[in-house]
């Protein structure tokens, strides 16, 4: 049965508006891998190694990295892929739902998760990232 | 045993509610931290109302984002229709990242407890 397999190519998300939609989506990943892994890097670790040797070099080097452009650059993207991946995320929410909803109310639906996600961002902006 | 019935892949279950579950956090919970350390300055910040907290919540952010971002990018190469050779190529390098990217906080969650936040 073998000769009977129709492996689709490389390119086939790009034959539907659809599919190509999804396809960016995913990819959305890779700028917020690399923006983790750069704010791991820049911000995270250093703040280990002045915990550990109490050596402030390194920890000036990562702060005037985060004034640089470059790490801004890095942050836009990292943002601009994380807002993607949330709004694609939050409309697919009402679909996937355990009751089947008709349209107008998973629109509603939609609408209040959105609410929810910008009031949480709100309340960790005001209280817990002072 | 019949051919059919195969056992259940309980480690690729757990793994793929570990990558939903940060899907919904990231979806939450990531832009605001990266809008957070783009738009404001660390020396700007005030004293933190509860600096464990503010610790927490990126380190955890941090982790989820790390997960799921190198998961979901094992399964863009699986829908691209890339090779076995690839997959697995992939499979290692992202699972060589996230251990990395796993010391490290568990590391830093370690020496504050030891230290104390004031270190």
């Amino acid at each position: 049965m073998k000769y009977l397999e129709q492996k689709p190519g490389a390119s086939w998300w790009t034959k539907n508006p659809r599919t190509t939609l999804y396809m960016i989506r995913e990819l959305s990943c890779v700028p917020i891998a690399f923006a983790t892994l750069t704010l791991a890097t820049v911000v995270i670790l250093p703040v280990l190694a002045y915990s550990i040797f109490n050596s402030p070099p390194l920890l000036n080097a990562a702060n005037n990295f985060t004034q640089s452009d470059i790490f801004k650059v890095i942050m836009i993207i990292g943002l601009v892929g994380a807002v993607v991946h949330t709004l694609t995320w939050l409309s697919v929410m009402p679909q996937i739902l355990p009751v089947k909803l008709p349209k107008p109310a998973q629109y509603i639906a939609y609408l209040i998760f959105l609410g929810i996600w910008l009031g949480l961002s709100f309340f960790i902006l005001q209280f817990i990232l002072v | 045993m019949p051919q059919h019935e195969k056992k259940p892949a309980i480690m690729k279950g757990l793994k793929w509610g570990l990558f939903s579950g940060t899907a919904t956090y990231c979806a939450f919970f990531l832009p605001v931290l990266f809008y957070r350390i783009l738009v404001i300055k660390p020396e700007t910040s005030n004293a933190t109302m509860n600096q464990f907290l503010y610790f927490g919540f990126i380190i955890v952010t941090y982790w989820c984002a790390l997960y799921h971002s190198l998961y979901r990018l094992k399964t863009v190469v699986f829908d691209l229709g890339a090779s076995k050779k690839i997959q697995k190529i992939t499979d290692i390098l992202c699972d060589f990242l996230l251990i990395c990217g796993s010391i490290v906080p568990v590391v830093v969650i370690v020496v504050v407890l030891m230290h104390g936040m004031e270190s």
